[in-house]
């Protein structure tokens, strides 16, 4: 028995404890389940510090950890700490099924842990599949929509997650182990390679959500609880998605350029599509959901490259995206918590009301946004020299460039309007007071949006080195040197904060003089009347990106994604339904019918049987 | 040894002493059939244990006479049908109780099941075709045992057809006996052997003739033993027959008698009698991966929810020949494996469509929804047999999917790894489709007032959703071997099968009958 086995034994006990827990019980089930997840962290830590040996069976390695798995224990560990915390602070009793909630997020983070420490691969796809049933239980919440968004969630997980073991089934053949540490490095050469890489990198993305398998993270963030929303899709599956497409391209396999391009293509069109989406959406979860698709394009274009940089900035994003887009999604569960609203229409003005829930959410859209010295533009910006540091591959990298850059800006646009329709401008109705986001929601909020400015600030010096390139270690190519002779254009963190720093301090002196000569205020009058203040007031930020819409090319493009042209889940669901009623068609109830259908196949077996057997070509 | 021919007696004694009963003394009936299921399924257990033997009844040594063997695969049979069967037992007496004539149901009920067991002992090709008679001709009436329209018209159906199938396997059976004058399946299998079997891809035999014979009754067991393990295209009889049954038939028809008479009886007339050759591994394959698609297209447009199943079980019995066929050890594995499973899950998604039924009157899925909210048991044992046959994990059926993946990525065969694949996701689709209208979402307003199944009922479904999970343990590199392992050996080591029923003396040689 290895140490190892507990940050994945300890939260499924424990869960299955909860789901079994009396209702007498419910509501200490909560601070049972915070101290639960922190123990976990606290045994991920233990796990990542102490380095145990691997745990093996038989002569066959089931769990071991290395840099890589390390890295994404101790993010699962993290995240999951927080959003339990936040969980515990955000549900009022009656709310929920407490033992149900804490139950399937307690199962989650146990599959996710042993995702990250499964060394065997049949051990991966088996915690891989298990993190489904825990998503799905938590987005079926007794609701309609609820209930087919569940639907369609697990079966695009589920279905990757066969394509997976057709990829593990393809890795056992050429290598004749499932052992995935290994550095194997199969030449992608023959059959049984191919479909390899391609099955497993599918699982991969399907898992964090990339395009065409990204339908189910907008629909799952709309309706699913608010915090499960933060934890799964938007950090635990994008860890385990990235991490295993990592796995793929840097220990499993040897990439060749072509599957290098594809994927950086697929990163490209994910970053673009998705953001152009988010910038159409009225509802603050869908958005966000849409963005945290977007994401994922930045870190699979990062691992695509190869190149060192490239893979550490993928990496890197892939942690400072679970950080801010966690961060995003706790503030609009703040706000729809105090408004009873996702509608970004309805919502305004919440700044003035929670402050600190305000702080957290603009430090966090402007790392998302790439704004510098923020954590999300240090590692955009890593990505962007990986790009270019893989010119090799032919002219793919200038159009993928253009691509990420675009979508970084698309990212703001969208991000202004968030800021502006949520927590600027005016309230819209005098609305009930709901409930202030206490501590516990607060804390998870606030550390989230501090460790952006921290990873942004110290980009190079902790986020990389510290933590990315020890994560990295054993790997060919990528280490500091080669990290330090690719970051072309270096740019200075500690300079661009002092000139920030001093930008904002005269930013507040002015702010401070212009509060000495205060504006007046007075009715305004139209036309010799009085115009209402809430008309002259109220802009919406949802009006102005409309307009985006109604562009001539673009026009086309969102009318057919809304009759889900695009949505892979719905062309094969019409495909599927069409085979089935011609086949239907055939079993028409006619006994005749079924007894002709014996004697030909009869006929046709028995002729088949003769054919080879060279009897039919004697007797004829 | 001698505990052999009582799994077969058992069965047979409590149909004929069942209908005896007093119809005041129901609940006398419901006991003793209890009893009589749990004393198969112990006997199963100690068979479990026994060395591999024949059982030479009337002491008429083979090749004369009839004997029984027991060696891995029928242990694994033996205990799949012996458990299951007392599982479906317990679950019958409270779901019955709408029906009349619950005494006969049984009478039928064990009919069935020492059919089925003696399909699995037996070692003789007629006795064979006389068990595989006795488990059809009582599943014709258990089908039509509700005497409604479409159960009366189903159950004819299936008459139909079986019969057709039947008289498939006996002509089989009497070529086989023209040819080689011999019925003892040892026997056969070394004269066969000797003969040069089916070969190779050419005439191995001077005669060309005998070698068509031969081809011929492969072509007529195939064809027979496939349409009772209802393998598309001959598969037609079975979303009738099984939705139509009383629940607990449904489940074993589904879970048990489509497996043992069908798959089982294949395997081992192809394997251990005429011997597997890459044609006849070619040509189940086929058909099992036409099954598996078949089955899923047309399961995943039902409504009706038991339809649903059935037309899964075609489905699901794809997969299972399709393992098979590939002839490899790992393949058998895998298939035997799923074999397991699906005996496992199947029956358990019957009774719990069969407890909505019970409680609701419909088995139409749009008309149920949120029945999770009032029967916790059935919605939750229902799920985790939803992700069992879809093959989710930690539950049994993502293991042997794996292992039938594995095993055809491993001969090669990339094709029928990917319509593995495919159908494993549209499963997914259609028992989504399940859990969707059924069990979760608001609850409707009609059925606020149902309550969860009795006791019993809820027990049997408990029970086999524990075992989806139990049987993940089968993965395990112990209990594999022990289990499916023995099996699959037992099955391709043809040879093996000779010597233990024969003994060393004939194996090999045409000397036996001479001898006499």
């Amino acid at each position: 028995m290895s140490l190892l086995i507990w940050p994945i034994a300890l939260p499924i006990i424990v869960g299955a404890l909860v789901f079994c827990a009396p209702r007498g019980l419910a509501k200490y089930l909560k601070w049972f389940s915070v101290v639960a997840a922190a123990t976990t962290f606290g045994l991920c830590i233990t796990c990542v510090a102490e380095a145990p040996p691997s745990w093996t069976v038989n002569g066959e390695v089931l769990l071991a950890l290395d840099g890589l798995g390390s890295l994404v224990l101790l993010g699962v560990g993290f995240f999951s700490l927080l959003m339990t915390l936040y969980s515990a602070g955000f549900f009022k009793p009656g709310d929920i099924s407490e033992s149900y909630y804490y139950g399937n997020i307690l199962l989650s983070v146990g599959a996710a842990c042993g995702v990250a420490v499964a060394s065997n691969l049949i051990l991966l796809a088996l915690f891989w599949g298990l993190l489904g049933i825990p998503l799905y239980l938590l987005i079926n919440t007794g609701s309609e929509r609820g209930n087919t968004v569940a639907k369609k969630t697990l079966l695009i997980l589920g279905g990757t997650d066969s394509v997976l073991l057709l990829g593990i089934a393809a890795f056992f053949v050429s290598t004749g182990s499932f052992d995935m540490l290994v550095k194997s490095q199969v030449p992608v050469v023959s059959v049984a390679a191919w479909f390899g890489v391609i099955c497993i990198i599918i699982a991969a993305l399907a898992k964090a959500g990339a395009m065409p398998f990204h339908t189910w993270v907008p629909d799952a963030s709309e309706t699913a609880p608010v915090p499960a929303v933060a934890m799964l899709p938007a950090s635990l599956d994008k860890l385990l998605g990235i991490y295993l497409l990592a796995r793929v391209f840097l220990t499993m396999y040897h990439i060749p350029n072509s599957v290098k391009i594809a994927c950086m293509l697929i990163g490209a069109g994910t970053i673009v599509f998705a953001v152009m989406a988010a910038m159409m959406q009225h509802n603050l979860r869908r958005l966000l959901g849409f963005h945290a698709v977007s994401q994922v394009g930045y870190m699979v274009l990062g691992i695509a490259t190869g190149t060192a940089i490239g893979v550490v900035g993928g990496l890197f994003h892939m942690l400072n995206h679970a950080i801010y887009k966690s961060c995003l999604f706790l503030a609009a569960g703040a706000a729809e918590k105090r408004t009873g609203e996702t509608e970004l229409a309805r919502m305004g003005g919440l700044a003035k009301v929670m402050p600190l829930t305000f702080v957290a959410a603009v430090v966090a859209a402007f790392a998302i946004s790439g704004i510098p010295p923020l954590n999300g533009f240090a590692s955009k910006w890593m990505v962007y020299n990986g790009i270019i540091a893989a010119k090799d591959m032919g002219f793919v990298w200038v159009i993928v460039l253009v691509a990420a850059m675009f979508g970084s800006a698309l990212t703001l646009a969208s991000f202004v309007k968030v800021l502006h329709s949520v927590f600027l401008g005016q309230p819209k109705e005098p609305r009930q007071a709901g409930k202030q986001p206490g501590i516990l929601m607060l804390v998870p909020m606030l550390v989230l949006s501090g460790l952006c400015i921290l990873l942004g600030i110290f980009a190079v010096r902790l986020g990389v080195n510290k933590i990315i390139l020890p994560a990295l270690a054993g790997i060919e190519g990528i280490d500091e040197a080669a990290f330090n002779q690719t970051l072309a254009g270096s740019w200075g963190s500690g300079t661009a904060t002092i000139l920030l720093i001093a930008a904002l301090i005269v930013g507040l002196i002015i702010y401070l003089f212009s509060t000495f000569t205060r504006a007046r205020e007075d009715e305004s009058y139209v036309g010799g009347e009085v115009g209402t203040r809430a008309e002259m007031y109220n802009f919406e930020g949802v009006e102005f990106y409309k307009t985006v819409g109604e562009m001539p090319l673009l026009k086309n493009l969102y009318k057919q994604a809304d009759a889900k042209w695009y949505d892979l889940y719905e062309q094969l669901r019409r495909t599927t339904f069409y085979i089935t009623g011609w086949l239907r068609k055939l079993h028409d109830g006619v006994l005749h019918t079924y007894v002709t259908w014996c004697v030909v196949g009869l006929v046709v077996i028995l002729w088949w049987l003769l054919y080879s057997y060279k009897i039919l070509g004697r007797a004829f | 040894m001698d505990l052999l021919p009582l799994i077969v007696a058992v069965p047979l004694l409590a149909g004929f002493v069942l209908p005896l009963v007093p119809k005041r003394a129901e609940r006398l009936a419901d006991g003793l059939a209890l009893l009589t299921a749990a004393v198969l399924a112990a006997l199963s257990i100690v068979a479990l244990r026994m060395p591999d033997c024949i059982y030479a009844i009337g002491g008429w040594n083979p090749p004369i006479g009839i004997n029984f063997v027991l060696d891995g695969a029928s242990k694994l049979m033996l205990l799949v049908v012996c458990v299951i069967t007392f599982v479906i037992t317990l679950y019958s007496p409270a779901y019955m109780v709408r029906f009349t004539g619950k005494r006969k149901f049984y009478a039928l009920f064990f009919l069935m099941v020492a059919g089925m067991n003696g399909v699995v002992l037996t070692g003789d090709m007629f006795n064979l075709f006389v068990f595989i008679e006795i488990a059809s001709i009582a599943s014709y009436a258990l089908v039509g045992f509700g005497c409604q329209k479409e159960e009366l018209e189903a159950s004819f159906r299936y008459l139909v057809l079986g019969s057709v199938a039947s008289s498939m396997i006996l002509l089989g059976i009497a070529l086989l006996y023209a040819k080689m004058g011999t019925v003892n399946m040892a026997h056969l299998s070394d004269k066969i052997a000797a003969a040069g079997g089916l070969g190779g891809a050419g005439p191995t035999t001077p005669e060309g003739k005998a070698s068509a014979l031969l081809i011929f009754a492969t072509v007529l067991f195939i064809c027979g033993l496939g349409l009772k393990a209802a393998l598309v295209p001959f598969h037609a009889w079975l979303p009738d027959a099984h939705p139509s049954a009383p629940t607990p038939i449904s489940a074993m028809l589904s879970g048990l008698l489509i497996k043992t008479v069908g798959v089982y009886a294949l395997a081992r007339v192809l394997f251990s009698v005429i011997g597997i050759t890459p044609v006849v591994s070619n040509v189940l394959m086929i058909l099992g991966a036409l099954s598996m698609v078949v089955g899923v297209f047309v399961a995943i447009g039902q409504w009706d929810f038991k339809r649903l199943l059935a037309y899964h079980s075609i489905s699901q019995m794809g997969y299972i020949v399709l393992a098979i066929g590939l002839a490899t050890p790992l393949g058998v594995v895998a298939g035997l494996f799923h074999l397991v499973n699906h005996a496992i899950f199947k029956p358990l998604l019957f009774l719990t469509a069969g407890s909505v039924e019970y409680r609701t009157g419909t088995r139409q899925l749009d008309q149920m929804g949120g029945l999770n909210k009032k029967m916790p048991v059935t919605g939750t044992t229902s799920f985790i047999a939803s992700m069992s046959i879809a093959g989710v994990p930690p539950f049994n059926g993502f293991f042997s999917k794996l292992l039938i993946i594995i095993a055809c990525f491993q001969a090669g065969r990339y094709g029928f790894a990917i319509a593995a694949v495919v159908v494993s996701i549209l499963t997914l689709a259609s028992f989504t489709k399940v859990q969707k209208y059924a069990f979760f979402g608001p609850l409707k307003q009609k059925w606020g007032r149902i309550t969860e199944v009795p006791a019993t009922m809820a027990a049997a479904m408990a029970l086999l959703a524990v075992l989806c999970l139990a049987s993940s343990a089968l993965m395990l590199k112990g209990p594999r071997e022990f289990l499916l392992g023995n099996a699959q050996r037992s099955l391709t080591e043809r040879q093996e099968y000779v010597e233990r029923v024969l003994g060393n003396k004939h194996a090999g040689g045409d000397e036996s009958l001479k001898s006499f």
